[in-house]
């Protein structure tokens, strides 16, 4: 009853932070939240729930340490869900996995992102401007709607 | 007759409130958002359109000893609150029950209390002692014999939030009663007159100190901020319902907004002496109806502006704030004596 | 008051997502009742192993590693790892850059002293000035995002001066001034607003006392350390820092309030230092191409991050390779007091007096 339009007037994010540095992971909670660009006149609202969450935001490289309980959180999201890459590091590592000296690039992680989860959404930018990841939502809720289950 | 009568206006009432009670999570939302200088969502996306959403998610077994009890627990709680706004219903009031007391009323409140106990002993999230995170190591403290999941903390708060926050609404049900002499729901509204000549409680010193302190205990009952300790995002998140997803989650949210409309509308029953009659047959029945329910917005409306502003209560400040209030409610009582 | 190490009967661990913490860390928390009784804070989950990374790396992209170490003070961290260098060969750079690269760092501190009021208010559950903090802070922001073309890695100081994206003409620096004065104005009606709201300082005065033994015992640093009594601030030992006048702000009492409060101040004396960088910042160039990268012996800097005390120290080969690499943050001792700090509180205080030393885990953990 009502699917596709409760999906569309209605969404959930959650964010984990994966190990990059603080810069995305700010933007979106301080910034794309915040009365200034306010993402829930889109009516997207955040949650720390993953029970209650529809689209899972991740920043940062997936570091080995956090994929277990990555994963986890990602399981215990109800259906249909979606996952969203939230800047460089999300997408391909960054600096992190792409720049090493004598000893190669850091070893400590598992991403990108693609690697652990299904990824739905990417949206580049080391941070991305908060109106892209606005953007990014806003082109999100339709493929959620029109989800099987 | 008699029979179906009072079958019809439960069932009226029960559409009203499962309508009226998410739109007022929404409005709730709303105006916290207008308060903090941005838009917010629209009305009804935090309440009516996310329940909906949340019933067509796929449903999953939560991490619980108990699921069944768990998931149930929502639909029981909203059956058994709708039954506090039947006995408000003058169709009700004839029912050789004798339910239709305040003392009756108050003890099914307090199951919807004790639910959130049960709910938070049956909920386990991965969000504290299952996250897959090796902390428990060689060389780490280990003191403790228990490792308490978060919503367990929120079950030993609701505990203690139960035998202190709700003494304020407790007394502020009982004001009406002593100014009305009776117990029954049926004598207190009848003491504030017929509809046409209202002489509302509210509008009397008593009545006016009893309904700042039933507001107070609204809040309580709420667990909204200031009073919501029992699931301080700060540190619990959410406690009790964490583990509620899907359907359970739709049912969770449903449960709250009904409880937010009874509690408001018990307020419209006593302290304006309107009953939620359910009478079509007459344009008096009917405009008391829309009365009533007009009148249940302003609890919310209150609530909303006071929760925008108000941090969380720690137990150090909870029980003053709660005395506090409950020793202005028993002031109210000796004034309506 | 001498705080033990007591029994506990409960112990809630909280973490790794959790909305107080925001970053992945996992502290664990003791419980008699309610009551903290022990606390133990689990770090390691953000370990990229920068340091490790940097063995052997030219240091120009060293440096873009380092400004990736953290998302909130970016620039304290370029700067310091560019200062190594300019300090082991002895480069002195021209004035505007030293008035830019304050000019941003300063910027910087605000926008992070912003979040803080936002996140602890968040924590006691005061969404609606949390978010004011948010409203207050992106004016800043957006004046960042004009001034060096980047929201959050603004990639300003480069060995030898600033990036020439960075230099700002003198119509952005007229425009800059004009718009830092309404935004310092609602920076403090809204300070005053916190500081007298009743309720909120009912939440904050008097919990998780740092006493100054222990600040000195733990090696405390930063606003922290400067809400329990002790004065170091090290931008009073660096020379950009010597065209501007400005204070040191300490207080005595080490209550989370303390530490919201000497924020607060803190942040009038950052308005105070960029009023005047934009107004005097002297024309000419702002980098200079005369040194040349060769062998260096290992060199160490300090500096002052939002949160305290930044540690960065390497040498460098005939290559101009970096080698032994060594970085420390302030919050790794900062979150070792804390778990002192917090003993004796009631467990919503605790993560609130966690909270309250402002903890940056990306730049602990690297
Ligand atoms: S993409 Fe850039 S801003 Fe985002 S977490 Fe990675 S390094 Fe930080």
């Amino acid at each position: 009853m009502f699917k596709a339009i409760s999906r569309r007037n209605a969404v959930h994010v959650m964010l984990v932070y994966a190990g990059g540095c603080n810069g995305c992971d700010i933007e979106v909670v301080n910034c794309v939240l915040s009365p200034y660009y306010d993402i829930e006149q889109y009516k997207v609202m955040l949650t720390w729930n993953p029970r209650e969450a529809d689209i899972l935001l991740v920043t940062g490289p997936v570091l080995k340490r956090i994929e277990p309980a990555l994963k986890k959180i990602y399981d215990a999201i109800p259906d249909p869900k979606l996952v969203a890459a939230v800047g460089s590091c999300a997408i391909n590592g960054n600096v992190f996995s792409n720049l090493g000296g004598d000893l190669g690039p850091s070893e400590e992680i598992a991403g990108p992102l693609d690697k652990v989860l299904p990824v739905a959404a990417k949206i580049p930018g080391c941070p991305p401007r908060p109106e892209d990841i606005i953007s990014a939502a806003a082109s999100a809720i339709p493929i959620l709607a029109e989800m099987e289950v | 007759m008699e029979n179906v009568n009072f079958i019809i206006s439960a069932v009226v009432l029960t559409v009203i409130a499962l309508f009226f009670g998410p739109v007022f999570l929404g409005i709730e939302r709303k105006i916290q958002a207008r308060i903090q200088q941005r838009i917010g969502p629209p009305i009804l996306t935090p309440g009516t359109w996310s329940i909906l959403k949340f019933w067509n998610k796929k449903p999953f077994t939560p991490n619980s000893p108990l699921p069944w009890l768990y998931h149930a627990l929502p639909p029981a709680t909203i059956i058994i609150i709708l039954v506090i706004l039947w006995l408000t219903n003058p169709d009700w009031w004839g029912l050789p029950l004798s339910l239709s007391t305040l003392v009756a009323i108050v003890g099914i409140m307090k199951f919807e209390e004790v639910m959130y106990v049960i709910m938070g002993s049956l909920s386990r999230s991965i969000l504290s002692v299952t996250m897959p995170y090796g902390d428990v190591v060689k060389g780490a403290v280990t003191k403790a014999r228990i490792r308490r999941f978060l919503e367990g903390q929120s079950a030993v708060r609701f505990i203690k939030h139960i035998t202190i926050a709700s003494f304020p609404i407790y007394i502020a049900i009982f004001i009406p009663v002593v100014m009305a002499r009776s117990i029954f729901v049926q004598d207190v509204v009848l003491y504030q007159g017929s509809f046409l000549d209202l002489s509302p409680i509210l509008f009397t010193v008593p009545g006016f100190v009893g309904a700042i302190v039933y507001f107070v205990g609204y809040v309580a009952q709420l667990n909204d901020y200031p009073f919501t300790i029992a699931k301080a995002k700060g540190d619990l998140i959410e406690g009790a319902p964490l583990e509620y997803g899907a359907h359970a989650r739709g049912n969770y949210y449903i449960m709250r907004g009904v409880w937010m409309f009874v509690l408001s509308s018990l307020f419209v029953t006593l302290f304006f002496g309107i009953p939620p009659v359910v009478d079509f047959s007459s344009m008096l029945g009917v405009s008391q109806l829309v009365m009533h329910v007009l009148l249940t917005f302003a609890l919310p409306v209150l609530v909303s502006v006071l929760s925008a502003f108000g941090p969380i209560l720690t137990f150090k400040q909870l029980y003053p704030v709660s005395f506090g209030f409950t020793a202005i409610g028993v002031f109210g009582l000796l004034l309506a004596l | 008051m001498e705080k033990d190490r007591g029994e506990a009967d409960v112990e809630i661990p909280v973490g790794l997502v959790h909305p107080a913490l925001l970053e992945p860390y996992r502290p664990r928390f003791f419980l008699q009742d309610e009551v903290v009784t022990d606390c133990e804070i689990t770090l390691d989950a953000q370990h990229r192993g920068i340091e490790r990374m940097m063995e052997g790396i030219p240091v120009d992209k060293c440096n873009i590693i380092t400004e990736r170490i953290c998302g909130i003070c970016s620039c304290v961290h370029l700067w310091n790892s560019v200062r190594v260098v300019e300090k082991g060969l002895n480069i002195t750079i021209p004035e505007r850059a030293q008035y830019m690269r304050v000019i941003i760092n300063e910027l910087e501190r605000l926008t992070s002293h912003l979040i803080f009021f936002g996140h602890a208010l968040e924590i006691i559950g005061h969404e609606t000035l949390a978010m004011r903090a948010f409203i207050a802070r992106e004016p800043f922001m957006i004046l960042l995002g004009e001034l060096s073309g980047n929201r959050v890695h603004y990639a300003c100081p480069v060995i030898g001066g600033i990036r020439p994206r960075c230099n700002p003409t003198d119509d952005m620096c007229k425009k800059a001034l004009a718009q830092l004065g309404p935004a310092a104005d609602y920076v403090k009606d809204y300070a005053d607003r916190i500081l007298q709201d009743a309720m909120i300082m009912s939440r904050i005065e008097g919990v998780g006392v740092l006493t100054k033994e222990e600040a000195i015992k733990y090696h405390v640093v930063g606003p922290t350390a400067r809400s329990s009594g002790v004065a170091k601030d090290w931008r009073t030992d660096i020379p950009d820092y010597k065209h501007f006048d400005w204070d040191v702000i300490v207080l005595d009492d080490g209550d989370v309030k303390t530490r919201v409060v000497q924020r607060v101040l803190e942040t009038f004396e950052i308005i105070k230092i960029l009023k005047q960088g934009f107004e005097n910042i002297p024309a000419g160039e702002v980098r200079t191409k005369d040194w040349k990268l060769g062998t260096m012996p290992i060199t160490t800097c300090y500096h002052e991050a939002p949160r305290g005390e930044l540690y960065d120290s390497y040498g460098l080969d005939e290559k101009g390779n970096v080698r032994h690499y060594k970085n420390r943050t302030p919050t790794l001792t900062n979150l070792g007091a804390m778990e002192v700090a917090c003993l004796g509180e009631h467990l919503t205080d605790a993560v609130l007096t966690v909270a309250s030393c402002d903890p940056c885990l990306c730049c602990t953990n690297r």
